[in-house]
């Protein structure tokens, strides 16, 4: 039963005349509603009618209704699209039979009261809205196990010469390899959840260094997805302990785990490989989250369970068994696949060609590639005949597994002492074969397969969770003769280095008021650490009296301008990193632990007009607000870029608006008689030349008066603005509408990914380093009209260290297009020094 | 560190630098969370083996 829906809840779903077929069903002659949900919830519920129902079911019924219960709820179009794994003849008939008798529940929609036995047949045919069954808990509890599917195929004589037994089943191999391929590449995963395309041509080409080919890859990914083996983190595929946990298992339990992953996974690899040029349209009709879209492999593996283990059977018979089964098991009687499949030939000619073409190569791989892989099935030399073998039968969740065959070996590997271990691929589980993989470079592929180790591959191998001592121990018991002493000195060595540097994530660190305060305070936090004078690590609340320390914002702005050429950040606004970062700036002065910081700009630190460029980035970027220009003029003028400050008497004429200022100076040759402008409303006259001045005024109609008070009426910031405006200046992504702006960049922001923080100065040489290598690079940039910051790849081409704001201009790949981004609103950068463009 | 020296060491390296913060104590220095795995990368290169603690 769902867990959202009683009885009750699904019956009041229900029309008055769908509860009255249902009481019919039941014999229950109740004329009220309420009556008739009472009467049927107490049926429903009564263990003497459940068994009675249940006894007089077709096996078809059952195992119709273990179906919809093993998935929980389904919906009626999705339980009628499978009827081969029920062994339906009319499923909808059926379907309506078990909704009449009560044993499937329809789901209360949105319309109480809405829904009619009709509705049921409605909805397959015209394609309305499909209502949603499942079976009440008190029956599902009781349903039996149903029986196989009453799919007979004929058996076949002995072959001539039987298959020998294989030792390493294809499917681990394979298995491994896609392991081991993840591991040393860790893809990008896309937003759909697929590989990155250039990293996924890279694993591809891994996979066929490797001998695997790439639908063999694809599919093994797909079971290691579904088994957690394998799992997206941080924007890239990594593998996981339960990749550990499946190698260190017994054959059977891995076969069935993979088996299991194989069914149970949503993807589509071999569909890709057989219906290539459908797959699209296919892919459209097979939802995710259907029954649909796993149906040929449960249908294959439940007509496989039905035969017996031991007796030799024709693959293309067993073919033709799912085929008689369902025929439309991959919509073959739907007429769009005819036309997806450009089927010419007349009438329905084209379904068996079809078939023929698509399905058969489909089922047969299924048989002799797959499960002849995983060890389900031994084949005779040609593939023709086939059978289930005890592995297969376990497998199949038809019987016990077979006894287990020794894993571990103990002449599996001859260690060297110039640390090439030479693994015999025939006598290592895989368990070694893993912890190898994961420890080692590979050298050479094979059956004595070469490896290496190295400082690096032992610390990878440390790095996803294994133990030295552990590897130290495996390799003892594996190899033919005890380890070189050389190699055990090594591995001293590198316990040793292990040891020296500790790094520790997420671990919550406050700050105390003194070091008498941290001396007091550490004893009465349990499992809490003491790191020097005033500082604690600690496990769980922070105490109340201690600050805790932020350290997962590299920078967060934190500098306030002050008197003169000094920026002070309150003690509130440090952190762990602020301190590192100012010295760069100037002078860093600390007066108490409470106090914060001050920095004084300094004029030894400016050379050139790009340090005092880059410096302005820095303070940008740490500043509260915008920078007064008093700042960037000291260092423009530090960096001799200012020029001197002259004086001269002038007489100057103010107008009243910047227009006229404008049209004055368009005049012809007035030149003669103006030195400059002066601001948005003055000019300046030439000594001697106001009168021939004036009279150009006159002649436009202006006169002149004489006014004592000629400034500006506002600060510059006031009509700055408006002049920049005025003289179409502002860049073209001026903000029309902040606040809509900002509310769109907002939903339009991708997740941000964790990326280190530099200063501009730092910044600029991987940015250089970028352009030179034609590396993209990660940012994290901080846009004006953001709340947030978003990560974007660029692929940079040109850095303008020069300007009053330096800044990297490219291709944004979110926008799709050229843009510029100041170096001082880039909170985090990674270079991509894999990828190029 | 197990060694204060190492931390010195460390603090020297031009590339480290910019992921490293304040020291807390002669053995312990706050490092960039987001550049754990920078730090954890220079430091392989100048043939450490540092362990990264969840």
């Amino acid at each position: 039963m769902s867990e959202t829906f009683t009885i009750k809840e699904c019956l009041r779903g229900y029309t008055t005349e769908a509860l009255g077929e249902v009481c019919a069903s039941r014999q229950l002659a109740v004329a009220n509603r309420d009556s008739r949900i009472r009467a049927l919830e107490k049926v429903l519920r009564d263990p003497l009618h459940i068994d009675q129902s249940i006894k007089s079911l077709r096996d078809s019924a059952l195992r119709a209704l273990k179906l919809v219960d093993w998935r929980g709820r389904m919906r009626v179009v999705d339980l009628v699209s499978v009827p081969g794994l029920y062994g339906a003849k009319d499923a909808l008939e059926q379907v309506e039979s078990l909704v009449r008798e009560g044993l499937l529940l329809a789901l209360p929609e949105q319309n109480s009261g809405a829904f009619s036995i009709s509705h049921i047949r409605q909805s397959v045919t015209n394609g309305v809205a499909s209502p949603t069954v499942c079976v009440p808990e008190g029956i599902a509890r009781r349903l039996p196990s149903p029986p196989l599917l009453d799919v007979e195929i004929p058996e076949s004589g002995e072959p001539a010469t039987p298959p020998k037994p294989a030792t390493i089943t294809q499917a681990t191999t394979e298995f491994l390899e896609t392991l081991r391929i993840i591991e040393g590449l860790m893809p990008r995963v896309t937003g759909t959840g697929t590989l990155h395309k250039t990293d996924a041509a890279r694993a591809y080409e891994m996979a066929r260094e490797a001998g695997l080919s790439r639908e063999s890859m694809d599919i093994s990914l797909a079971m290691a997805l579904q088994l957690g083996c394998v799992a997206p983190r941080d924007g890239r595929f990594v593998t996981t302990a339960a990749a550990n946990e499946w190698a260190s298992g017994g054959r059977p339990q891995r076969m069935r785990a993979l088996f299991e992953a194989y069914l149970a996974s949503e993807a589509l690899p071999d569909i890709i490989l057989f219906f290539p040029m459908l797959f699209e349209t296919l892919e459209k009709h097979l939802q995710p989250g259907t029954q649909r879209r796993t149906y040929h492999k449960l249908l294959a593996a439940e007509i496989l369970k039905a035969q017996k283990p031991g007796i030799w059977y024709s693959t293309a018979v067993f073919v033709e068994a799912i085929r008689r089964l369902d025929p439309n098991v991959l919509f073959l009687q739907e007429p769009w696949r005819a036309i997806q499949a450009s089927v010419r030939g007349p009438g329905t000619e084209w379904r068996p060609q079809a078939w023929q073409a698509h399905e058969k190569r489909l089922f047969t791989w299924m048989i002799r590639s797959l499960l002849a892989g995983m060890g389900i099935v031994e084949l005779t030399d040609d593939g023709a005949l086939f059978r289930i073998t005890e592995l297969g039968r376990y497998v199949l969740g038809q019987g016990e597994a077979p006894a287990a065959v020794q894993d571990e070996h103990h002449d599996a590997l001859v260690v060297q002492p110039d640390f090439e271990i030479i693994a015999y691929l025939d006598r290592c589980p895989p368990d070694l074969r893993r912890k190898l993989d994961m420890f080692c470079e590979r050298v050479r592929g094979g059956m004595a397969t070469t490896y290496r180790l190295t400082q690096e591959s032992v610390y990878h191998g440390i790095r996803t969770g294994l133990d030295i001592d552990r590897l130290i121990q495996l390799l003892e018991r594996s190899s033919t003769k005890t380890l070189p002493s050389n190699v055990l000195t090594q591995f001293e060595v590198w316990k040793s280095k292990l040891s020296a540097i500790t790094i520790r994530r997420s671990c919550q660190v406050v700050e105390c008021v003194s070091a008498a305060h941290a001396r007091e305070t550490a004893p009465t936090l349990a499992d809490s650490v003491r790191l020097g004078e005033r500082y604690l690590l600690v496990v769980g609340e922070a105490p109340e009296d201690c600050a805790v320390v932020d350290y997962t914002h590299a920078l967060p702005p934190a500098l306030e301008q002050e008197e003169g050429l000094r920026l002070h950040a309150s003690w509130e606004d440090t952190n762990l990193f602020l301190r590192s970062r100012l010295e760069e700036i100037g002078q860093v002065e600390i007066t108490g632990p409470a106090s914060g910081m001050t920095v004084s700009l300094n004029r030894a630190r400016v050379k050139t007009e790009e340090d005092a460029a880059l410096l302005v980035a820095q303070i940008e970027a740490l500043s509260k607000g915008p920078l007064a220009a008093r700042y960037r003029l000291a260092l423009r003028a530090w960096a001799g870029e200012a020029g001197e400050a002259r004086s001269k008497t002038a007489t100057i004429v103010r107008f009243d608006d910047p227009d006229t200022c404008d049209a004055i100076l368009e005049v012809p040759r007035i030149e003669k008689q103006i030195a400059g402008r002066l601001g948005l409303y003055a000019l300046v006259v030439r000594q001697g030349s106001l009168v021939a001045f004036k009279r150009i005024l006159r002649e436009h109609g202006i006169t002149m008066g004489k006014a004592d008070d000629i400034a500006d009426p506002e600060p510059p910031e006031t009509w700055a603005p408006r002049w920049v405006e005025y003289h179409s200046m502002e860049d073209s992504e001026s903000p029309a509408r902040p606040e809509t702006r900002r509310e769109q960049e907002e939903k339009e922001t991708p997740a941000l990914v964790p990326l280190p923080s530099y200063p501009p100065r730092i910044m600029r040489e991987i940015l250089e380093e970028a352009i030179e290598g034609r590396h993209p690079v990660l940012i994290n940039y901080q846009s004006t009209w953001s709340a947030r910051p978003a990560t974007r790849q660029l692929n940079p081409v040109a850095l303008d260290i020069t300007g009053s704001s330096p800044s990297v201009s490219g291709h944004c790949q979110q926008h799709g297009g050229a843009r510029s981004f100041k170096l001082a609103r880039i909170v985090g950068i990674r270079l991509l020094e894999d990828e190029t463009f | 560190m197990q060694d204060p020296l190492l931390l010195e060491e460390i603090e020297r390296d031009p590339v480290l630098k910019a992921f490293l913060g304040e020291r807390l104590s002669e053995r312990c220095i706050a490092v960039q969370p987001q550049a754990v795995e920078d730090v954890v990368k220079r430091l392989q290169t100048l043939g450490h083996m540092p362990r990264v603690l969840e």
